[in-house]
């Protein structure tokens, strides 16, 4: 495949180490729309990497894929080496260690950010009753570990903003022993201030050794979290770029095909 | 998420004083409760005779048993407005087999209570495999049960008193201010599930699966059992205050539960239940049976017809309501 020689550059630091994921060969069609067509991806350990791609490119088939959301036509998945088979969303959180952080994000707003964060696996004292206690300080500890700006983890989630609830969110990943955190347009629906947090909540992840895949049409977004750029047109995977060594209108190029792919369209 | 401004220690955070007063579900219920009961036992002494009270207490039993079993299905974002027709199936079911095929009591009972799991069975299969909302599933089950009950009691109506010696008991005065003691297990009932809600991991799961069920979902909640489990919850609380409303009246006809949904509902809301599902409470359903009963009772005793109950109560509710709206604004969720 021709895309292995062009990684070879872009991998070279990376060479020594084994992707955390790794996905071969993923073809998806809708009728006869090929939204996917033979595409590799890899994510390595604590790094952040952008998906992006014009509307239409096959970000979010390729994200939901990896979710368990979608089934490939063909391709194979790797989590460490071993080849997996996500069959849904749960293969994807337990097999793969994926977890999605939706845009509604999904959060019971009558219940407070502890009660979320642990929500269904609340340690029992007696196998009863929840030990709230505990419970508190432990979401506490994992909002401090993320730097998440929180003065009590007793607050409804209702009451929060959205830097916040993102924060709540990706928390209850965190709880849950995930390490995969896929992140589909997470700056959306934000203000500038709450895009800020976002982008702090990302570096915070990868610093605890956690690895990003956020999808973004905001090029001032991607370049500010991520390390890896990797860009799809039309369900090919037609650039990978180290953040340190492209430019925005590389990747402006490489979206709108201006710049000559990395493979033939 | 800021690392200039260092987050202040959990212990240091408090709510201001009125949003955790404001926060207290059961505060409107409670107040109205106490001024409603002042109310009329100012304007009538006999409202606060112990007599009085166990009669009350007695006669609020059945609705609050079915209140009771309604304010879980509703925090789980679910209603049921087959309670009554299920009451009334279960009481036509036991009388049936009780005089017409010679069923012992305890028979006749078990499987009255298991006609009503049917029914919650069914509620459940209607709402999460057909995906019809509960609000239709469960008022097409109410005139199917209420149509039941009528067949099979071929419109006769049965005189059971003498058949039930042990449900007769149930109804009796306990040593306890002789209130009776179906009054002492409901109220038993009550303490020990809002306790629980509160303590166990019961609360939680319910108010996820009813304020977003995709977080349930996320977490691995099995949402359709739980919803389930609710719906034949209610079904069998309303099956079991029907035989025991049978046992009260003596007789069993086919309009045993007729009327009861509104009440039901109108109960759960009041105590700071929510239609759409998420909040709610259990011990604040007591109170509204409680507030209920008073009301009923405060106006048969001042000659109210019955009608003009109808908008007292009307009115109340929707005060009840407003008001709670407004208690959830102020405290901004
Ligand atoms: N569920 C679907 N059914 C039919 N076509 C789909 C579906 N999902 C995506 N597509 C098509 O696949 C292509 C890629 O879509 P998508 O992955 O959503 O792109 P992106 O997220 O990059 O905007 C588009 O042409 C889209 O119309
Ligand atoms: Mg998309």
């Amino acid at each position: 495949m021709t895309d292995v020689v062009t990684n070879k550059r872009i991998e070279a630091g990376a060479a020594d180490r084994q992707p955390l994921l790794e996905a071969k060969g993923i073809s998806k069609a809708f009728g006869h729309v090929q939204a996917l067509d033979n595409v590799d991806f890899e994510l390595y350990p604590a790094e952040v990497v952008a998906l992006i791609g014009d509307n239409g490119a096959g970000k979010s088939t390729l994200v939901k894929i990896l979710s368990g959301i979608y089934r490939k036509d063909s391709g194979q998945i790797y989590f460490e080496g071993q080849p997996v088979e996500l069959r849904g969303p749960k293969d994807a959180e337990r097999l793969a260690g994926i977890s999605t952080v939706y845009q509604d994000l999904a959060l019971v707003d009558v219940r407070d950010v502890g009660s979320n964060i642990f929500l269904n696996m609340e340690s029992t004292r007696w196998g009863i009753f929840i030990n709230f206690r505990r419970l508190y300080a432990d979401a506490r500890r994992v909002i401090d570990l993320l730097k998440i700006d929180m003065p009590s983890v007793r607050v409804n989630v209702g009451e929060l903003s959205g830097g916040q609830r993102q924060g709540v969110a990706i928390s209850r990943a965190l709880a849950r022993g995930r390490r995969i955190f896929i992140m589909d347009e997470p700056t959306a629906a934000l203000g500038v201030e709450q895009q800020h947090k976002v982008n702090e909540l990302i570096a915070n992840l990868k610093r605890e050794g956690k690895t990003v895949l956020v999808i973004s049409h905001n090029l001032e977004h991607v370049f500010t979290v991520a390390d890896r750029l990797i860009v799809l047109r039309r369900g090919k995977r037609v650039g990978t770029r180290l953040k340190s060594q492209t430019t925005k209108e590389e990747i402006v190029g490489l979206i709108t095909a201006a710049v000559k792919g990395d493979v033939p369209d | 998420m800021t690392t200039k401004q260092a987050t202040p220690p959990e212990a240091s955070y408090r709510q201001p004083f009125y949003k955790r007063v404001l926060g207290v579900t059961e505060l409107g219920v409670f107040a109205a409760v106490a001024v409603f009961f002042v109310a009329f036992t100012l304007a009538d002494k006999s409202m606060a005779n112990p007599a009085n009270l166990a009669r009350m207490a007695l006669q609020g039993s059945f609705l609050g048993l079915a209140a009771f079993a309604m304010s879980f299905l509703m925090i789980a974002g679910e209603i049921d407005l087959s309670s009554g027709g299920t009451a009334g199936l279960s009481a036509a079911v036991a009388g049936v087999l009780m005089m017409n095929f010679g069923w012992p009591e305890w028979a006749s009972c078990t499987a009255a209570l298991a006609a009503a799991v049917l029914v919650g069975l069914l509620n459940a299969f209607i709402t999460l495999k057909v995906h019809m909302p509960s609000f239709f599933a469960t008022l097409g089950t109410s005139f199917l049960v209420s149509g039941l009950a009528i067949w099979i009691l071929k419109g006769a109506w049965f005189y059971v008193a003498d058949q039930i010696p042990a449900l007769l008991k149930v109804l009796n005065p306990s040593p306890l201010f002789a209130l009776p003691w179906i009054f002492i297990a409901l109220l038993m009932a009550y303490l020990v599930g809002d306790f629980l809600m509160r303590t166990s991991r019961l609360g939680p799961t319910l108010m996820a699966v009813g304020g977003n069920r995709r977080a349930a979902e996320i977490v691995g909640i099995n949402v359709p059992l739980v919803k389930t489990l609710c719906f034949v919850f209610v079904s069998v609380c309303c099956g079991l205050a029907g035989i025991l409303v049978m046992a009260y009246s003596g007789t069993t006809d086919a309009s045993i539960g007729d009327g009861w949904l509104l009440w039901v509902i109108a109960i759960a809301i009041i105590g700071g239940g929510s239609l759409q599902g998420g909040t709610g409470s259990i011990i604040g359903a007591f109170f509204g049976t409680v507030l209920i009963q008073i009301i009923r009772m405060g106006l048969l005793n001042a000659n109210v017809q019955t009608n003009a109950q109808g908008i007292v109560i009307g009115v109340i509710l929707i005060v009840a309501a407003s008001l709670d709206v407004l208690r959830r604004k102020s405290i901004q969720y």
